[in-house]
């Protein structure tokens, strides 16, 4: 049994711990298609630490799908090796490998003649879970991606929105508590309001599942908002950086990141820098009304709220008490310190 | 029917009631309101028999001949029916166990090349007169299953191309989606595949019945039985009364058969898609 699973505790194990991520090491990792002078993906080196969200951003056939597919072997390498957990993935059966491997993708893919709950059941189904457990875990994952198994379990895919049918989407990767999750920019076909909301809850949920996730987008705000590092792919899917969010919007590694990250670079990294981090100002009376922040708010919202109200200060309360303020001006000072191509580090 | 009608498309009848659970509320519709016999079902079976009925009074208010009255035999026609619907179904269930397996052969990955070779013999069985092959394959074998094999050869084309178009038209996110969860290959279609593509395929199986029960007749020149002995024998006679009453009861049949194909369709259309 061991060897073929790719994760230890053996995925599907009935303790109720979640079974969290195991690295994925990309090793020379090549595809080239008959008939095409550049490999698609040339020889691609890459460590994805356990349990963290990395994000494979790029232009459109840059190769970070392909690459992405190559992981749970949706499309076989032509060289190179991808190990998971130390092991090639290639000595593994392909369908017992990806029953390991959640999978997510942008047309969602629900199969539109199965209820709800049998579309999230499908892997647990085939690694021939007993059904009252199915049954319990689907109840369980619906809960957790925010629908009512009453109301949703027995219904099918095309009664349901394309914000409902993606929360089906991840409850379905999730079903069989995979260490692996591979998502292929799978917000990207919702309006923004509800891409907003699903990313915000998607965030929140990986704080507790601690999966190993490979997320491919082209939105880098998306990356920005999502990745616990992010991989900037040019053609050929060659890394042009590999960071945590806020370095590599400190200090882009060349044009093409630049030019990736957009106009606006200084202001996206006050999302990343809690009020906490500049020093509290005595707090200037009540002048500014009725806005206010809490220390773990970023600098973005403090300053957006400032913006708003047409104010200089705002004060930060925490649960309920005015501890201080901060200033557009502390604010400035702060983004002063740590732009201008210097590597800085995250504020402590 | 001409050779290029492989699909049928039910029309929405015109001043048919907007279904009442569309739009209620907002939400979609619960899928247990698409039932699967409706009140509009019963319409063609009660114009048929009223048709039957027209034709029995029509044909009792005549003085027949000795020749008319053989050839209108009631006991005579029901075996002839029988016989008929036997030769029909029988080549339409060869047409499904032929076509489709080969339908799916020409639309995996490994033996897609095949594809113009099977469409091009079954074209040729489509385009070849199937009189002109009844004459030919009569000089050496005659009887049920002559007539069989040469008017399935005749009929699996339909059933082929929609058999194609319905494995097709599945969603490509639905199959990724599928494969990716770890899915086998004969999983994926016989458990995605295939009952997504049944709407099509069955259109094509309904078509393929329709056109056996139209030409089974043909087959009175080998011998094979069926309505088709009493039509040519009143076209032979020159008895246009029994002609015109056995084209009537081919006729009817035929609607009927669709019409009950048309139901078993819907029955085997997976809930969800239906």
């Amino acid at each position: 049994m061991s060897e073929q699973t790719i994760a230890e505790p053996a995925v599907g194990t009935s303790t109720s711990e979640p079974t969290y991520g195991v690295p994925i090491s990309l090793k020379k990792l090549t595809k080239r298609y008959p008939g095409t002078k550049r490999a698609a993906v040339d020889a691609v080196d890459m460590e994805i630490p356990a349990g963290e969200i990395v994000v494979f951003v790029g232009p459109s056939g840059c190769g970070k799908t392909t690459t992405m597919r190559m992981i749970n072997r949706m499309i076989t390498p032509s060289d190179g090796v991808v190990e998971i957990d130390g092991k090639d993935v290639a000595s593994l059966n392909d369908t017992t490998l990806r029953r390991q491997i959640g999978y997510v993708i942008q047309q969602i893919g629900l199969i539109p003649h199965l209820t709800i709950a049998s579309n999230v059941a499908l892997v647990p189904k085939l690694l021939g879970w007993d059904k009252k457990r199915i049954k319990t875990r689907v109840d369980e994952m619906l809960t957790v991606v925010g629908l009512d198994p009453a109301q949703y379990r027995d219904r099918y895919p095309r009664q349901l929105s394309g914000g409902q049918q993606q929360r089906v989407g991840v409850a379905r990767a999730l079903a069989a508590d995979p260490p692996i999750m591979l998502m292929d920019e799978p917000f990207g076909a919702v309006d923004p309001i509800t891409r907003g909301r699903l990313q915000e809850e998607f965030r929140s949920l990986q704080l507790t599942m601690k999966k190993t996730i490979v997320f491919v987008t082209h939105d880098f705000d998306e990356a920005l908002k999502l990745g616990d590092r992010i991989a900037v792919l040019r053609e050929g899917s060659q890394i042009a950086q590999y960071d945590t969010p806020e370095n590599i919007l400190a200090a882009p590694a060349d044009d093409f990141v630049a030019g990736f990250i957009g106009e606006g670079a200084a202001l996206k990294r006050l999302h990343f820098e809690p009020v906490s981090s500049i020093p509290l100002e005595q707090a200037t009376g009540t002048a500014a009304g009725d806005i206010s922040v809490t220390p773990t708010d970023s600098l973005h919202q403090a300053l957006d709220l400032m913006v708003g109200k047409g104010s200089t200060t705002i004060p930060v309360v925490e649960n309920g008490t005015t501890k201080g303020s901060v200033s557009v001006q502390s604010i400035l000072a702060r983004v002063g310190r740590t732009h201008g191509g210097s590597h800085a580090g995250s504020p402590s | 029917m001409s050779a290029g009608t492989t699909e049928r498309v039910d029309a929405p009848v015109p001043g048919e009631p907007a279904d009442p659970h569309v739009g209620a509320g907002g939400g979609p519709p619960p899928v247990a309101a698409t039932r699967i016999i409706t009140p509009r079902d019963a319409v063609l079976p009660i114009v048929l028999a009223a048709v039957l009925v027209a034709l029995y009074f029509y044909v009792d208010g005549r003085e027949l001949d000795n020749i008319e009255v053989n050839l209108l035999d009631t006991q005579a026609l029901v075996d002839a029916t029988i016989q008929h619907v036997q030769i029909a179904f029988t080549i339409a269930v060869l047409v499904v166990l032929i076509a489709v397996p080969l339908g799916i052969l020409v639309t995996r990955q490994r033996t897609k090349k095949l594809a113009p070779i099977v469409l091009a013999v079954a074209n040729f069985g489509q385009a070849a007169p199937s009189l002109g092959l009844l004459a030919l394959v009569g000089i050496y074998y005659t009887g049920f299953w002559a007539v069989v094999i040469i008017l399935t050869a005749y009929a699996i084309l339909s059933v082929l191309r929609n058999t194609i178009a319905g494995l097709q038209q599945v969603d490509r996110g639905v199959l990724d989606a599928a494969k990716g969860m770890g899915m086998s290959p004969a999983a994926v279609l016989l458990k995605v595949e295939l009952p997504l593509a049944v709407p099509i395929i069955g259109a094509g199986a309904r078509t393929a019945l329709i056109l056996a029960v139209a030409t089974v007749p043909l087959g009175q020149f080998l011998n094979a039985g069926g309505l088709g002995t009493n039509l040519i024998g009143g076209i032979k006679t020159n008895r246009p009364i029994a002609t015109l009453s056995i084209a009537v009861i081919i006729a009817v049949l035929a609607l009927f058969l669709d019409w009950a194909a048309g139901i078993l369709q819907r029955w085997a259309t997976p809930r969800g898609v239906r």
